[in-house]
């Protein structure tokens, strides 16, 4: 990302190189240099694992680039491995976490910004202590609410069904999201609210024309937590989810767990990388997304 | 009708902080009041409380005859324009002027026509499609105006909105910003605590000083007759000079003597109530009150003088019987003056004011 020199010296950001000094250059890059080997090493072992053969394998150089790449271990984990209801692989099992994602994200943004919103531009009656309560409540571990949930959600008949697994993921992500919401929403000028609410924007005319057109940065944020954190899950999918659709995490253990014979290191290499695919690309482009200086202009000079 | 009426309202935060009095003030139909005050005495709450942004603890309000007390902003035909301008960032000028017109469902040719005629008035067409970042503070200004003006509002509220502009530009807008009113005649309500930017261009001003009203009246009323020493202070510059005395009734005389033994001959003076004789009192002298002598009338010495020549007017920085006073000249009436002696002049006792020295209110 390139950074505008006069705006880089207003933003508290270090600068690229920490010192004109030759010895401490070289030691801050050599640093960064090991960091960056430490964490791209697995993921090196990864990808050329899942390109070798099992023959190859065992031959035991785990560094050494493949001698024959090959695809086959990823055919392999996508259309046929042993991942559990159907056998067929990850694929069925990457369709059921897209399932469970797309309506957790929508309606967790969804609650958790109206939340945020009606909590920081708002007069709310005990607004103070429903923020504690949510404090609080963002705090309190899965596992120990974990059973209640389950008897929750057997009684209005979301246990086992993949949108119950979206419900649990929405009602446990509220807490957070609604306090990352409104800190932010309370950043925004409070005499554009007013102004709004001069202009006959109420309370939803406000949030759909003035708010959220200021906040697609945050949104990027959330966004980012939540499938990352969602594609990601293990425990809510496999006790809350449908056991013929369960998310492709559950699949994934299932190839890597449950395999009886030969370990098919190469397929489960190939796995975990299909797996992990979705966030990472996440990753990679969520930088560009984001929008600086948005509330620039709104206030005089 | 586009009255505004504000009956014993009490603004309270957060259950402790009582900013507004038991304020009462009512504004006719295409008046322009200015409310004045220095900074925290609650003109943008009362501002805001008109608007409806705040409730208030105890009163009514009432615009246009209607009560709106309990009413949302949107439902109060009113228009504002903000201390800090708050024109939305992500819309254009055109997107900013068009909003209010389109959260009320306005036809999009009538929103377009609307839009294009408040432009035109303001001379902001050509910035239309720009977005408020890329605009000077007066072109952003300009536009904060006009999308309070855009809407036809029987009152528009002005929040300070030209305390950020230099002092030329201020000049400027404060005449359009008369003409405009003139024009349009809706009700305007202007908050400022600038005192020049008040007296020209209310039609009445309403001093406020830590949450009540010192005085409501005409600028010129206000500058003549201050009703008290707060006022005094407040309304023009520079400021009133003060000069502590005592009040010496003899018959059908009434003499003003300063501590240092200066008298004033102040029988003609309208007193509003009839003072005692030994009354402990505060005379009030404007710096344009005094001048050479012309022959008549009791005369009095300027000592220690220090020049101070603004170009039209001189102001004379000295002491009038051991008192610092200011005193603003003509520079013709200056000439050939040396600053280290004494010099004499008489003064204009029409345009003396008289306030209690203990309560600090008008005589
Ligand atoms: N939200 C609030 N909570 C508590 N006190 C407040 C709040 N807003 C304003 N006040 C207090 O109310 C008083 C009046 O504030 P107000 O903003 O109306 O002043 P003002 O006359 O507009 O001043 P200025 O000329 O500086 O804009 C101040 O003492 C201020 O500290
Ligand atoms: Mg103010």
């Amino acid at each position: 990302m390139k950074i505008d020199p006069s705006i880089r010296s207003q933003m508290i950001l270090p600068n690229r190189v920490p010192s004109k000094n030759p010895v401490s250059k070289t030691v801050f890059y050599l640093l960064l240099s090991v960091f960056a080997v430490l964490f791209a090493m697995p993921l090196y072992v990864m990808i050329v694992t899942s390109l070798k053969s099992m023959d190859e394998i065992r031959m035991g150089h785990i560094f050494a680039l493949p001698i024959t790449p090959s695809f086959d271990a990823w055919d392999m984990a996508w259309n046929k491995a042993a991942s559990g209801f159907d056998n067929a692989g990850l694929k069925s099992g990457f369709w059921n976490s897209v399932i469970i994602l797309i309506p957790s994200l929508a309606m967790s943004v969804a609650f958790s910004s109206v939340c945020g919103y009606a909590l920081a531009c708002w007069n709310v009656k005990m607004g103070n202590f429903l923020l504690m309560a949510l404090l609080v409540c963002a705090f309190i571990p899965f596992q120990v609410i974990m059973y209640p949930l389950i008897k929750m959600s057997v009684a209005v008949k979301l246990y086992n069904t993949s949108f119950g697994v979206s419900v649990v993921h929405t009602v446990l992500a509220l807490p957070i999201l609604t306090m990352i919401f409104k800190n932010y929403f309370a950043s925004i000028p409070e005499e554009l609210i007013k102004a709004s609410r001069v202009d006959g924007g109420r309370f939803w005319g406000t949030f759909v024309y003035v708010v959220l057109p200021l906040s697609p940065n945050i949104m990027i944020v959330v966004a980012i937590m939540q499938i990352t954190g969602i594609w990601n899950d293990f425990l809510v999918g496999l006790t809350f989810g449908n056991v013929k659709a369960y998310p492709m995490t559950v699949n994934l253990n299932n190839i890597t767990q449950t395999q009886t014979g030969v370990r098919v290191y190469n397929v489960y290499m190939a796995a975990a990388m299909l797996t992990a695919i979705p966030p990472l690309l996440i990753y990679f482009f969520s930088g560009k997304m984001f929008i600086r200086g948005i509330t620039a202009g709104a206030l005089k000079g | 009708m586009s009255t505004v009426s504000v009956k014993n309202i009490d603004k309270v935060y957060q259950g402790k902080t009582h900013v507004l009095k038991d304020l009462s003030l009512a504004i006719e139909s295409g008046e322009f009041l200015v409310l004045l005050g220095p900074s925290g005495c609650g003109k943008t709450t009362l501002l805001n409380c008109i608007a409806g942004l705040l409730d208030i603890e105890g009163g009514r309000i009432e615009i246009a005859g209607k009560d709106v007390t309990n009413k949302d902003p949107s439902d109060r035909e009113i228009a504002m324009v903000f201390q800090s301008y708050a024109l939305y960032p992500t819309k254009t000028v055109y997107g900013n002027m068009a909003f209010c017109l389109r959260m009320k469902k306005k036809p999009k040719s009538f929103i377009d026509k609307k839009v294009q005629e408040t432009a035109e008035l303001l001379q902001i067409s050509e910035l239309l499609h720009r977005k408020p970042a890329t605009l000077s503070g007066g072109q952003r200004q300009r536009a904060a105006i006009g999308r309070a003006l855009v809407r036809d509002a029987a009152v528009c509220l002005f929040d300070e909105p030209l305390s950020n502009l230099d002092a030329k530009l201020r000049t400027e807008m404060r005449i359009e910003l008369k003409k405009l009113h003139n024009k349009l005649k809706s009700t305007f309500i202007y908050v400022t605590h600038d005192q020049v930017e008040a007296m020209t261009l209310a039609t009445r001003i309403a001093v406020m000083d830590g949450g009540q009203f010192s005085q409501i009246s005409t600028p010129d009323e206000l500058y003549e007759h201050p009703a008290n020493m707060f006022v005094a202070r407040f309304i023009g510059s520079p400021a009133m000079n003060f000069v502590a005395g005592t009040l010496r009734l003899d018959g059908a005389k009434s003499i003003l003597v300063t501590q240092e033994g200066l008298e004033f001959d102040v029988s003609h003076y309208p007193f509003v109530v009839r003072p005692s004789n030994g009354h402990q009192v505060v005379l009030g002298l404007r710096p344009e009150s005094f001048h050479r002598p012309t022959g008549k009338g009791a005369t009095y010495q300027l000592t220690n003088g220090i020049l101070e020549p603004l170009g039209a007017t001189v102001l004379y920085y000295c002491q009038l019987g051991g008192t610092d006073v200011v005193v603003s000249f003509n520079p013709s009436d200056l000439q050939g003056v040396k600053t280290d002696q004494a010099l004499e002049v008489s003064i204009d006792l029409d345009a003396l004011s008289i306030f209690d020295a203990a309560t600090e209110l008008r005589l």
